[in-house]
């Protein structure tokens, strides 16, 4: 499955554009992975743009944001809501760090 | 303390950053200020830029107070007008012993670059107090630098402030752009106060779904956090939080726009020495 690993911090329509674009060839129909293990802090426009790049633009079938922490979780589903994909949009939480 | 409390969500007064024309001569007089906030030393820096880029001579003249005129100095507000080869009787020699409280000293923001390493660099520098509140700060403080660099066609300035001791920070981002007005024409926008409530409510200038959102999270986002958002564009202005929005009025129309965010560090408690967290 096509994979984006995302850095510790994420930013801007720009990022999502450059990020999205190393995802090579068609992505029509394909679930798309994002491992969000080394993920810190987001913001909602990078979100945003993700959703919009993977889903609408690239036409991915699905979108699996793996690991995700609290915030960004919101801003990914506020964002698929806005777009229209929320049945394409899956997002799994960051399990709580163990003591 | 108690009026360092009663400051916190205040608009800050913009008296003096409007250019009067003194003999030929445009100066920004801050002489009367009595306290400086993060908006006054981005306004400052922004007005200052946009003279530079104009080719266009002034003289900024510190606040006479010891405390708010070393303060500026401390915040590199004299540093980055000398950059511009702006006049300026700011000190830029601040003995800086103790930092820990300025989280960002006022810098310029004309990219999306520059608006990610700022966002990080103060999230990373807070992050040690309080996660919610660094994750906050950083989302609120890349989305509004960001916007200078998505709309403005402009460079801003951005600043950040820790306060101890009332347990809260201070960010504010300022631009000499095109302002809300002109950005949300094509919207229908008629006036600055109907763009201000406009971008607050997430309308943008572009159709493309998802956009217009960085006001609105930014908004939420502070109000979780007991904040609020100052939003000062051409001759409107409102500071807005989770009780509502209120008009303010405007001592110096901004030719751009500029916008203050405070928020409290979760868990801090009155009689905290220092630092939350």
């Amino acid at each position: 499955m096509p994979t984006l690993v995302l850095p510790s911090m994420v930013a801007g329509r720009d990022l999502a554009d450059a990020l999205v674009e190393r995802l090579a060839g068609d992505l029509t129909g394909t679930a798309v992975v994002v491992d969000c293990r080394r993920l810190v802090s987001a913001s909602p426009s990078f979100a945003a743009q993700l959703v919009l790049r993977v889903l609408v633009d690239r036409r991915a079938g699905s979108l699996h944001v793996e690991h995700a922490p609290a915030a960004f979780r919101t801003y990914l589903q506020q964002a698929a809501r806005r777009i229209g994909v929320t049945d394409r949009l899956h997002v799994s939480a960051r399990e709580p760090a163990s003591a | 303390m108690e009026r360092l409390q009663a400051r916190l969500h205040r608009p800050p007064g913009l008296a003096g950053l409007a250019c009067c024309d003194a003999r030929g001569e445009h100066v920004l007089d801050l002489t009367a200020r009595s306290w400086v906030d993060p908006a006054h030393l981005v306004a400052a820096a922004t007005l200052a830029h946009a003279h530079a880029a104009a080719d266009l001579p002034l003289r900024v003249l510190s606040p006479r107070g010891a405390d708010p005129h070393h303060y500026a100095g401390r915040m590199h507000l004299g540093r980055v007008l000398d950059a511009l080869g702006v006049q300026h009787d700011l000190p830029t020699g601040v003995l800086e012993r103790d930092r820990r409280a300025d989280l960002l000293e006022v810098r310029p923001v004309g990219s999306e670059d520059d608006a990610r390493a700022l966002a990080s660099l103060v999230a990373t520098k807070l992050r040690a107090d309080s996660a919610p509140a660094s994750d906050v700060l950083y989302s609120c403080v890349a989305e509004m630098a960001l916007n200078v660099a998505d709309h403005a066609g402009a460079v801003g300035y951005v600043a950040a402030q820790t306060l101890p001791q009332v347990g809260a920070i201070k960010f504010a981002v300022a631009d000499a752009g095109l302002g809300l007005r002109a950005t949300l024409a094509a919207r229908g926008a008629t006036s600055d106060d109907e763009a201000v409530q406009m971008a607050l409510s997430g309308r943008s200038r572009l159709d493309t779904p998802g956009r217009g959102t960085g006001l609105p999270t930014t908004l939420r986002e502070l109000s979780a956090l007991e904040g609020s958002l100052f939003l000062l564009s051409g001759e409107a202005a409102v500071t807005a939080s989770g009780s509502g929005r209120v008009r303010e009025p405007v001592e110096a129309p901004f030719p751009g726009t500029l916008v203050q965010g405070v928020l409290r560090l979760p868990g801090w408690r009155p009689g905290a020495v220092g630092r939350a967290g």
